[in-house]
């Protein structure tokens, strides 16, 4: 009996500091705190929290102002709130949300280039041209955008965001320049591969599970695989119930008959 | 109401977690006053999404859509209210404690807010970073530069390009006084053929680059020995992936490779054979070239990434360029040969520790040239060896200081024979036999404080010093520049510094300084400008003032003159934006007024650079996705002259002399010329895709002067054509890019 006390007083002994260790606090815990926001707001497809989200990374930033998390979490407010603008049609302001991430992914970019900012950056470089409105802004920003991937991959191939947003890139960049839906869904399989066995420690992120599952959906429907895209979609609501964009408006899209 | 209740969750977790020193200043009363207002913008329209927030403890919201805020605020004493909002200027007001009247706060559209400024007066770049004033690809496809940097360069404010010549005259100075680096390491000669009839290749392919960074004046304390300007080249880093590029034309072959041998090292191999006898078969040629210039480059560069911040890059690069042409002047008629050949090997290294970024660049080159022109029969070499570091080091977020030096040697030798007087150069004429070698060795350090007060400003200020042993004096230069953006989108800047170079080390031989001591040529600078835009348009001026003293000059008769003095004077404009009909085009016009110390009659008088006006338009328009056309004028005055106004004979000799009228008092008549050219671009398969183009230069066949001639007595003068008529030029590009995976 007295071997077993001191057994838990020397398992809660050792317990102790790891427990401690796990707390967040100062930055990181304003890092974690943008990683869940900006979720729930993607998720929830709400854009004034996003805006909540990125303006409290913001202020977080004035603290500290190289941090590379915070410097990250407020990039992916701003790419995802450029999704949102877009689907607003409100291209400028999707515009500024790009132009200042990429400013700040170029910042982490700097003085510490790892996977998950060269990555978000190509995703980003990816949208704006896009956005920009010349035609000929492809053949510069292009092979930007690809160039970061690639580096991303380099330093990490197993990641799966970077899987996931070169299989994003891959779905808008035409099949002519190396591009298209059987490229973007191998690299989508193989993100949703990776991120079921990734064991992300907060506050270093952890988004796109279901992302991986949404933009397959998509690759799927777009050869008309409906079946498949409705099963890639199911799964993405498995792992995110409230994503409004799959429920209100990928799912039911499946239904309507495209117009000849 | 989810929402709103998560949004409350986070700030209760945000609040727990305020850094210790916002906390330590937390009231203990716990009574929270609420500071309330509204955020509009000029015409008093609300701002919505505004970030609003108290910087001492960052306790803060975003504007609703009436623009309104409340905070509540828990610490005593005056605070520091702050107001972002994307595409308009920050705002701060200082809040006193007893403050309780609701604010309103206006905030000034920026359209440059997302960045901090990154303008600087005199300042221009090319390259693919944000707030670039070219990109690569405006740089290969402007009309007329033959996809040379240097006539790319002169498609910038402050370069009076008064010739077909790749030579950069800038803001009033000779060429010799703008320095070109490369990767940091200063080049030897800032352009290749230098010819009785202009000046003829730029330094560099501009395939092999990824950025140019040009300055017109006003450049930091990182940068020596220039008394104008600074062209800066970086050459590019490891390839996005391996590629193979071959590229024909009328007038060159080129091929280049890329290799990503492991994902840590990279090659690049390029090389590139030019002659331009075929292209004035085909269009004909004002001049009798034999041979047409020609020549070729080699150049290999090995990249190891050895961690995502580090990397160590070596480049070499084997030039040599030659040709031979018929020349005029009033004593003798014949042949000038020139043969240019040299190779430079730069290593350099950098990376990234904590808020520390060190570089280390390592490089020697040589040069040797051989010029042959009656009695004019001279070889030159040239060693250079160049140590270059630097370590710049962010203190805190808004300060970068760097501090770095540079060890310069540099190891001229000629030997030959020079005219005895410039007038007389035939075959046989009296001579001066020169023979010597100089070996100048430069210590260069400096320290520059980069600091952005506010997200609007900033002020670069910075100190070097610089001996040589060639003048056996310390100088001592201070510069400072600051830029702020004001409302309105306007951003002005200011500099000013003071300018030293080390004169050419030939100048130091006995044989043609004549016992003058020469000093350091010293140049002080003053700039004021304004831009508005840094996207896809943009203005800018700049107005500029720059004084010259102890400046060493040759004379004609290749006498070499101390103590000179000068001034130059002007204003340089550039606009950039898209125009009508879905064209994009620029505008650079400088004007300028330079005067000097003629060498040859020792008056303050008209530089040879003096060339007033200078115009450059340049129009790009996409015809179809892939097929782009684009145009270019240059207008600029004629280069003042000095006139033959009489001569006299004499019989020992048996040649005329000239008598000189007033100096730089006549100009050649003024430069004007305009190109067009056309590519299209097609993507063969996803990893093939080519280019093919073609430029017709000099639309206008205008007969541009490049200088004068005299007959043998000077009675009669005439125009000295430049080399070009009316050509086409045409060529393709296939490049393979490996695909992904």
């Amino acid at each position: 009996m007295k071997s077993r006390r001191v057994l838990l007083v020397v398992s809660f002994a050792l317990a102790a500091p790891l427990t401690l260790g796990a707390q967040l606090t100062g930055t990181a815990k304003w890092a974690d705190s943008a990683r869940r926001e900006i979720e729930a707001a993607h998720a929830a497809g709400d854009l004034d929290r996003l805006n909540n989200a990125a303006a409290l990374v913001e202020r977080a930033l004035v603290a500290t102002p190289n941090d590379r998390l915070l410097l990250y979490y407020r990039s992916l407010a701003l790419y995802r709130s450029a999704a949102q603008f877009m689907g607003r049609k409100r291209n400028d302001d999707a515009k500024k949300a790009l132009e200042e991430a990429d400013m700040l992914l170029e910042q982490i970019e700097t003085k510490s280039p790892a996977a998950d900012a060269l990555a978000l950056r190509g995703g980003v470089i990816g949208q704006m041209i896009g956005l920009s409105g010349n035609p000929l802004a492809g053949m510069t920003m292009g092979p930007k955008s690809s160039g970061l991937i690639d580096r991303a991959m380099e330093t990490d191939p197993k990641n799966p965001r970077v899987w996931l947003i070169r299989g994003m890139s891959a779905m808008f960049t035409p099949k002519m320049f190396g591009g298209g839906t059987d490229k973007a869904q191998r690299d989508l399989r193989k993100a949703a591969e990776l991120f079921a066995v990734e064991r992300p420690v907060a506050p270093e992120p952890s988004w796109g599970h279901a992302d991986a599952y949404i933009w397959l959906g998509q690759a799927l429907q777009q050869e008309e695989k409906l079946d498949d895209a409705r099963a890639a979609y199911q799964k993405a609501l498995e792992l995110q119930p409230t994503n409004q964009w799959v429920k209100q408006v990928l799912i039911p899209s499946l239904s309507t008959k495209p117009k000849d | 109401m989810i929402a709103a209740s998560h949004r409350f969750g986070i700030l209760v977790v945000l609040a727990c977690s305020l850094p210790s020193g916002a906390r330590a200043q937390t009231s203990g009363t716990g009574s929270a006053r609420i500071v309330r207002g509204l955020v509009r913008s000029p015409d008093a329209r609300p701002i919505e999404g505004a970030n609003v927030f108290i910087i001492e403890t960052l306790d803060g919201v975003v504007t609703r859509e009436d623009g309104r805020f409340a905070i509540p605020v828990t610490t005593r004493g005056t605070v520091t209210l702050v107001v972002r909002r994307l595409g308009y200027a920050e705002q701060r007001r200082s809040l006193a404690e007893s403050a309780s009247a609701e604010l309103v706060i206006t905030l000034e559209p920026s359209s440059v807010s997302l960045a901090a400024v990154s303008i600087q007066a005199g300042q221009y770049t090319a390259s693919e970073e944000r707030g670039a004033t070219l990109t690569p690809l405006e740089v290969v496809t402007t009309p007329g530069t033959a996809a040379d940097v240097n006539r790319a360069i002169q498609s910038l404010p402050g370069v009076q390009a008064g010739d077909e010549g790749t030579a950069l005259f800038v803001r009033g100075g000779d060429f010799t006084e703008t320095r070109v680096f490369l990767n940091d390491a200063g080049t030897l000669t800032p352009v290749q053929l230098q010819t009785p009839t202009g000046t003829f290749t730029g330094t560099v392919d501009p395939f092999l680059l990824d950025g140019i960074f040009f300055s017109s004046g006003g450049f930091g304390a990182r940068y020596g020995d220039a008394l104008s300007g600074i062209a800066a080249l970086r050459t590019q880093g490891r390839p996005l992936r391996s590629s193979a590029t071959a590229s024909a034309g009328l007038a060159a072959i080129s091929g280049a490779a890329a290799v990503k041998l492991t994902p840590d090292v990279s090659l690049r191999l390029a090389g590139n054979k030019t002659n331009l006898q075929p292209m004035f078969r085909l269009n004909g040629s004002r001049r009798d070239y034999d041979p047409a210039p020609h020549g070729y480059d080699l150049s290999g560069s090995a990249i190891y990434s050895y961690r995502p911040t580090g990397e160590v890059k070596l480049f070499a690069i084997r030039q040599t360029n030659a040709l031979a042409l018929g020349v005029e002047e009033a004593s003798y008629s014949g042949d000038f040969s020139l043969d240019v050949r040299g190779w430079q090997g730069i290593a350099t290294w950098r990376d990234v520790f904590g808020v520390i970024s060190p570089t280390l660049t390592a490089a020697t080159s040589r040069s040797e040239r051989a010029t042959d022109f009656g009695a004019f029969l001279l070889g030159t070499t040239a060693r250079h060896s160049q140590l270059f570091g630097q370590a710049e080091w962010q203190p805190v977020a808004r300060v970068i200081v760097r501090v770095g030096g540079e060890l310069d040697r540099i190891e001229s030798g000629y030997a030959g024979s020079v005219p005895a007087v410039g007038y007389d150069v035939r075959p046989g004429a009296r001579i001066t036999v020169v023979s010597s070698n100089r070996t100048g060795d430069r210590a260069g350090a400096f320290a520059e404080a980069d600091w952005r007060p506010i997200a609007s400003a900033r002020l670069v200020a910075g100190i070097r010093t610089d001996r040589s042993t060639l003048t056996d004096e310390r100088t001592v230069d201070p510069r400072i520049s600051a830029a702020w953006m004001a409302p309105l989108g306007v951003t002005l800047t200011a500099a000013w510094g003071r300018y030293h170079q080390v004169p050419d080390p030939l100048y130091f031989d006995d044989s043609l300084a004549a016992g003058a001591r020469l000093a350091p040529m010293r140049a002080e600078q003053r700039i004021l400008g304004a831009q508005v835009g840094d996207g896809a348009w943009s203005g800018r001026v700049e107005a500029y003032d720059k004084r010259y003293v102890d400046l060493a000059q040759r004379t004609r008769d290749y006498d070499v003159v101390a103590e000179g003095t000068g001034h130059a004077r002007g204003v340089d404009v550039f606009l950039k934006g898209p125009a009508a009909l879905g064209v994009t085009g620029r505008v650079s016009y400088s004007f300028v007024s330079s005067r000097r110390t003629d060498p040859n009659s020792g008056i303050v008088t008209r530089a040879p650079f003096d060339i007033t006006h200078t115009l450059t338009a340049v129009a790009e328009r996409t015809i179809i996705a892939g097929w782009r056309a684009s145009m270019a004028y240059r207008h600029a005055t004629g280069r003042p002259v000095t006139p033959v106004v009489a001569s006299t004979y004499d019989g020992a000799q048996q040649v005329f002399v000239p008598t000189y009228g007033t100096p730089m008092s006549e100009r050649l008549p003024a430069f004007h010329r305009l190109d067009l050219s056309t590519s299209y671009f097609r993507q063969i398969t996803p990893g093939l895709q080519s280019v093919v183009f073609v430029s017709l230069m000099n639309m206008l066949d205008r007969e541009n002067a490049q200088s004068f001639r005299y007959n043998p007595d000077y009675s009669r003068r005439f125009v000295v054509p430049s080399i070009f008529e009316r050509s086409v030029y045409f060529g393709g590009t296939i490049t393979w890019l490996k695909e992904n995976r």
